[in-house]
C-alpha cells in the first residue's frame, strides 16, 4: 500500500509539487504571526484552481511540515513563538541564541524534528488504517460522542479559562449555523444575503481571528519595536557532546508527541510542554534549563512534530479534525470533494498512501533544505514589521476573495478579525472558535441521524457502551481540570495557612 | 483609565454573546419546524446554541464584575493605530469594485504600514505597487483565479 504511495508521490511532477510546498511551508513558516493554520487557509485558494485533489495534498503535506520546520527557527532567533505549541522551545532555545549557540539549537531542533517526523509518519502507517478499521465500526451516536471528546479537548484542556474556552467555542458553532440546513432544506440565519446560503467558510474566519486579528493587536501594542533577531554564527553541526544529549529527548519527545496527537484529544500544545518538563525531571542538570539546555529544546521540538504526524491519524480515518491547522486541511478535503473517514482508505487509496509516502519525502527535503540553508530563510526575520503586516494582510483579503469571487466574504472578514482582536485582548482563546465552526454541523448532522435512527429516543447515547464511555470520557475532561484547580488552590491555602502559624 | 482593557473587553463580549445568543433563540422560534416525521429538526441545536450563548455572556459578565488581576492588568494600548489598520481595510473593501485589486491592495499596503508608523512612504509605495502587480499578475494570469479589475477601469481589459 505504501509502496503504491511512493509511486504517487515520486512522480516527477508530484516530486515538484513537494518540493513547492515544503519552500513555501519553510519560508511562510519563518515569517512572525504566521502559523501552520493561517499559512494552509492563506495557500487554499492557490491550490484550489490549480491542481487535481492528489498533487494538492501532496502541495499541502510539505507546507503542513514545512511551518513546523519554520517556526521553530523564528522562536529560536526571534523568540517570537508563532503558535502556542512552539512557545516551550523558546524557553531554552532563545537563550541558547542569546549564548551565541543559535546554530546548534537550530541543528538540534531541526534534526530532532526529522527524527520525530520520520518515526511518527511511519507510526502514521500502521495507525491510521486500523484506526479507519475502528471507525467503520462507529454508528452516528459513537460519531457524535466522539466530536463532543474533541471539541470538549480543545475548548477545556487547552487555553487557561474554562468559561472563556467555552464562550469561544459556542460563537464558533453559532457561525457554523449559518446557511442551508442539509437535513431540511431550509435556510438559516442567511438574513436575505444569497451569499450566506452556502455558510460561512471556516477559510474566512481563521484569516480572520488569526491574520486580521493578529495584525491589528500587533498594531496597537507596539509589539513591533525594539525586538532583535539572533544571529546565526559558526556551523550548523552538532558536537559529540551536543549529539549525546540530544538524541534521548529526540526519541522521548517523539513518543510523547505522536500518541497525544493521535489521539481525538489532540493539539501540540500539551506534548511540547510536557516533553519539556519531563526533559526537566530526567536531566541530570536540571538547573541548566531555562539557561540554555539542549535538552530543552530537542524534546520539545520532536514532540511538536510527531504530534503533527499523529494529528493526520484522526483526520483521514474519522474525519475530525482536532487543532485549527486540522480543521483548514479538512475544509482542503471538503474542496476537492473528497470526504475522509474509513471511506477514504479504500476509495481513494491514490490520495491516502500518497499524501502519506509525501511525507516521508517531504521530511527528508526539508532537512536538506533547513540545515545548510538556515541562515538564508533566517534573513526573512528581518523584514520590518510594518511591511511584514502590511503585506500579511494584503494576502489574506486577496485569500478572501479569491475563494469565492465575493465582496461579502471581505465584509466578514473584516468583522471576524476586529472580534479576532477582541478576543486577544481578552485572552480568549481563538482556536475553539475554528474548530468549533468545522464541527458543529458534522456534530449536528450526526446528532439528528442517531435520533432519527432511535426515533427520538435520547438514551441511545447512553445504551451504546462506546458512545457512552466516549461522553463519559468528554465529562472527566471538564471535571478533572476543574478539580485538580481547587485542589491546588486549597492545598496553596492550606500551606499558606499553616505557615502563617 | 481606572478599568483594565481586559476586564471592559470580557464585559462587552459577555453583553455580545448574550445578544447573539439571544437573536438566534428569537430566529429560532420563527422558523418553520419542518417535518413532523423527523424526530429532530432543523431547530434543536439552533435553541441549544442560543441557549448556551446566553449563559456564556452570562458568565463573563459575571466573570468581569469579580475580575481577579492578572498578568497584563494595565497593558497600553495604542487605539489610532487599530482604528487606521480597521478604517484602511474598510475603505479597501468599499473601493474594490469600483478601482479593482491593484489600486486598492497598494492603498491597503500603504495604509497598514503607515498605522504601524512607518516614515518611509516613498519605499512603502514601490514595495506596494510590486506586490499589487506581481499578485494581480500571477493569479489572474497563472493560477486562473479572478481579481477585480474595477469598475472603472474595465474598458482596459484584453476582450
Amino acid at each position: 500500500m505504501l509502496l503504491h504511495g511512493f509511486s504517487v508521490a515520486l512522480t516527477p511532477t508530484n516530486l515538484m509539487w513537494s518540493a513547492l510546498g515544503v519552500t513555501i511551508g519553510t519560508a511562510v513558516g519563518v515569517l512572525p504571526g504566521i502559523g501552520p493554520a493561517l499559512a494552509l487557509a492563506l495557500l487554499l485558494p492557490v491550490t484550489g484552481n490549480l491542481v487535481d485533489p492528489t498533487s494538492a495534498f501532496i502541495m499541502f503535506a510539505g507546507i503542513y511540515y514545512g511551518t513546523m520546520y519554520g517556526g521553530s527557527t523564528t522562536s529560536i532567533l526571534l523568540n517570537a513563538p508563532g503558535e502556542a505549541s512552539a512557545i516551550a522551545s523558546t524557553l531554552d532555545g532563545h537563550v541558547m541564541a542569546r549564548n551565541g549557540r543559535a546554530a546548534q539549537a537550530l541543528a538540534t531542533a531541526a534534526i530532532g524534528s526529522f527524527v520525530a517526523g520520520s518515526i511518527a509518519t511511519v507510526a502514521l502507517t500502521f495507525v491510521a488504517p486500523q484506526l479507519a478499521k475502528l471507525a467503520i465500526l462507529f454508528g452516528p451516536a459513537e460519531y457524535c460522542a466522539l466530536m463532543v471528546v474533541a471539541l470538549t479537548t480543545v475548548t477545556a484542556v487547552l487555553g487557561d479559562s474554562l468559561s472563556k474556552g467555552f464562550a469561544s467555542l459556542l460563537f464558533g458553532l453559532a457561525l457554523g449555523l449559518v446557511g442551508i440546513d442539509l437535513q431540511s432544506g431550509q435556510a438559516r440565519f442567511a438574513m436575505g444575503v444569497p451569499e450566506l446560503l452556502d455558510g460561512i467558510d471556516v477559510v474566512i474566519v481563521a484569516v480572520g481571528l488569526l491574520a486580521v486579528g493578529e495584525t491589528l493587536y500587533v498594531a496597537s501594542r507596539h509589539i513591533h519595536d525594539g525586538e532583535s533577531v539572533m544571529k546565526v554564527s559558526g556551523s550548523l553541526w552538532l558536537s559529540k557532546d551536543d549529539w549525546k544529549r540530544s538524541w534521548k529527548p529526540w526519541l522521548r519527545g517523539t513518543c510523547i508527541g505522536f500518541p497525544i496527537g493521535a489521539l481525538p484529544a489532540g493539539g501540540s500544545e500539551i506534548p511540547t510542554f510536557l516533553s519539556y518538563m519531563v526533559e526537566k525531571r530526567v536531566s541530570k542538570n536540571p538547573e541548566e534549563f531555562g539557561k540554555g539546555a539542549i535538552e530543552g529544546v530537542a524534546g520539545p521540538e520532536a514532540a511538536n512534530n510527531a504530534s503533527a504526524a499523529g494529528v493526520l491519524a484522526p483526520l483521514l480515518s474519522f474525519g475530525l479534525p482536532t487543532s485549527a491547522t486540522a480543521a483548514i486541511m479538512l475544509t482542503a478535503f471538503q474542496q476537492f470533494g473528497v470526504q475522509p473517514g474509513p471511506a477514504l482508505f479504500t476509495n481513494n487509496p491514490d490520495l491516502v498512501w500518497g499524501l502519506i509516502a509525501s511525507l516521508y519525502i517531504g521530511n527528508v527535503l526539508l532537512l536538506v533544505l533547513n540545515l545548510p540553508l538556515v541562515g538564508v530563510w533566517a534573513r526573512l526575520l528581518t523584514i520590518p514589521k510594518p511591511w511584514l503586516y502590511a503585506g500579511i494582510l494584503v494576502f489574506a483579503t486577496l485569500g478572501a476573495y479569491s475563494l469565492n469571487n465575493n465582496l461579502v466574504d471581505l465584509v466578514i472578514l473584516w468583522v471576524v478579525g476586529i472580534i479576532g482582536f477582541g478576543m486577544r485582548v481578552i485572552n480568549m482563546p481563538v482556536a475553539p472558535a475554528v474548530v468549533g465552526l468545522i464541527i458543529g454541523p458534522l456534530l449536528e448532522q450526526q446528532f439528528r441521524r442517531t435520533l432519527a435512527i432511535s426515533q427520538g429516543d435520547p438514551t441511545v447515547f447512553l445504551t451504546h457502551p462506546i458512545a457512552a464511555s466516549l461522553l463519559g470520557i468528554a465529562l472527566l475532561l471538564v471535571i478533572a481540570p476543574i478539580i485538580l484547580r481547587r485542589r491546588s488552590a486549597k492545598a496553596s491555602a492550606m500551606e499558606a495557612a499553616h505557615v502563617a502559624r | 483609565m481606572t478599568h483594565s482593557a481586559e476586564k471592559v473587553g470580557t464585559a462587552v463580549f459577555g453583553v455580545c454573546l448574550a445578544a447573539l445568543g439571544l437573536f438566534i433563540c428569537i430566529q429560532t422560534a420563527g422558523m418553520d419546524a419542518g417535518p413532523a416525521y423527523a424526530a429532530v429538526g432543523p431547530r434543536a441545536f439552533p435553541a441549544m446554541i442560543g441557549l448556551g450563548l446566553v449563559l456564556s455572556g452570562g458568565i463573563q459578565l459575571w466573570g468581569a464584575s469579580k475580575h481577579k488581576a492578572s498578568g497584563e492588568e494595565h497593558a497600553q494600548y495604542d487605539w489610532q493605530a487599530v482604528l487606521g489598520v480597521a478604517g484602511v481595510f474598510a475603505v479597501q473593501i468599499f473601493l474594490l469594485p469600483w478601482l479593482g485589486w491593484i489600486p486598492t491592495a497598494v492603498f491597503l499596503f500603504m495604509g497598514v504600514s503607515r498605522a504601524f508608523g512607518t516614515r518611509t512612504h516613498g519605499r512603502s509605495l514601490l514595495i506596494g505597487v510590486i506586490l499589487a502587480t506581481v499578485t494581480f499578475l500571477t493569479f489572474n494570469f497563472l493560477l486562473g483565479l479572478n481579481l477585480p479589475m474595477g469598475a472603472l477601469f474595465q474598458w482596459l481589459a484584453p476582450n
